[in-house]
């Protein structure tokens, strides 16, 4: 809505646009007349003439007030201020100067309980030996087995000739002990032609020599661990030539 | 081994091969079949194995499996 200013004491030009009267100190009316602002006086508005005093306000000012100052120290409480701040901590976080104080969510396991883990099973099956012969009466040059990591290890064995033994090598023993295996395979009489039942044997890795710890039965043999670099032979007594075919099957749970 | 004593071993083995029969134990021949039957014949002096046969026979016997 358009205002009218009070005539007097504002003087008007030609064009009948009042005007500021008191020279600048170039002696000149540089300021026009038409602007003024409402400045705040008190508890009432008034009129006022831009000057140098009295700039026109802005909305441009108004932020900048707010924005702050591009330097080392703005003013309080500016945005600029503010985010000074922020990144002067995250200078301290990064720098070590005053770490930052986190809490994990979650909850503890009891130190009887095993951590949870994601399982990658995976069964891996190796042919040791394929279709080797055995001369009669004597064994194969012990072999390894190729063991690493595993969880568990499984030989599958087809011979065509009986009796024999299968060995493994142990903790106190190179390749001598016959309860390295589960079941233990001692000039054992039965020969393994069938290609859908070859003889199956657990690797226990190591045992006591006594015999103390060694399994009685199968969920027992397959809670011994594993060990890596085993190596096994096979010897073979039945007075003819034989064929022997091994195979690992290397199971990790 | 010479050549010769080498086409000796393949022949015997291709006329094993030729000569199987499958059963219900043994449906297809394989490398330990085939090695088991050569060493039954009383013929492998030189001791040779499936991985003989894999370097040296000519398909399908050395891909037996």
């Amino acid at each position: 809505m358009a205002f009218e200013l009070p005539f007097p004491p504002f003087p008007h030009d030609s064009r009948d646009v009042p005007f500021i009267a008191t020279p600048d100190d170039n002696n000149g009316y540089t300021v026009p007349s038409s602007q003024y602002f409402k400045k705040l006086v008190g508890d009432k508005y008034i009129w006022t003439p831009v000057s140098a005093d009295d700039p026109l306000p802005t909305s441009d000012a108004t932020m900048q007030t707010r924005i702050g100052e591009v330097q080392a120290a703005p003013t309080a409480n500016t945005l600029l201020a503010r985010l000074k701040s922020l990144e002067d901590k995250i200078d301290k976080i990064t720098a070590g100067t005053t770490p930052a104080v986190t809490t994990l969510s979650g909850s503890n396991l009891p130190l009887t309980q095993p951590v949870p883990s994601i399982k990658a099973g995976k069964v891996v099956v190796d042919t040791i030996w394929n279709a080797k012969t055995i001369q009669s009466n004597s064994a194969l040059q012990a072999q390894s087995l190729g063991t690493t990591n595993e969880t568990e290890l499984y030989l599958l064995i087809w011979i065509d000739r009986q009796p024999w033994t299968l060995y493994g090598d142990t903790a106190y023993m190179t390749v001598a002990e016959t309860r390295t295996f589960y079941p233990i395979t001692n000039n054992l009489a039965t020969a393994y032609t069938n290609s859908y039942s070859p003889r199956v044997v657990k690797y226990l890795n190591w045992v006591g020599v006594t015999g103390d710890v060694a399994p009685t039965k199968i969920s027992e043999a397959i809670a011994l661990p594993m060990n890596e670099n085993r190596k096994f032979s096979l010897i073979q007594t039945s007075g003819e030539v034989a064929t022997v075919t091994v195979k690992v099957v290397r199971i990790w749970r | 081994m010479t050549e010769e004593r080498k086409q000796q071993i393949i022949g015997v083995l291709k006329g094993i091969y030729t000569s199987f029969e499958p059963t219900e134990e043994e449906p297809k021949l394989t490398i330990f079949g085939l090695v088991s039957r050569y060493n039954a014949t009383g013929q492998n002096t030189e001791l040779i194995g499936g991985d003989w046969v894999v370097e040296n026979c000519p398909e399908p016997l050395c891909s037996l499996g």
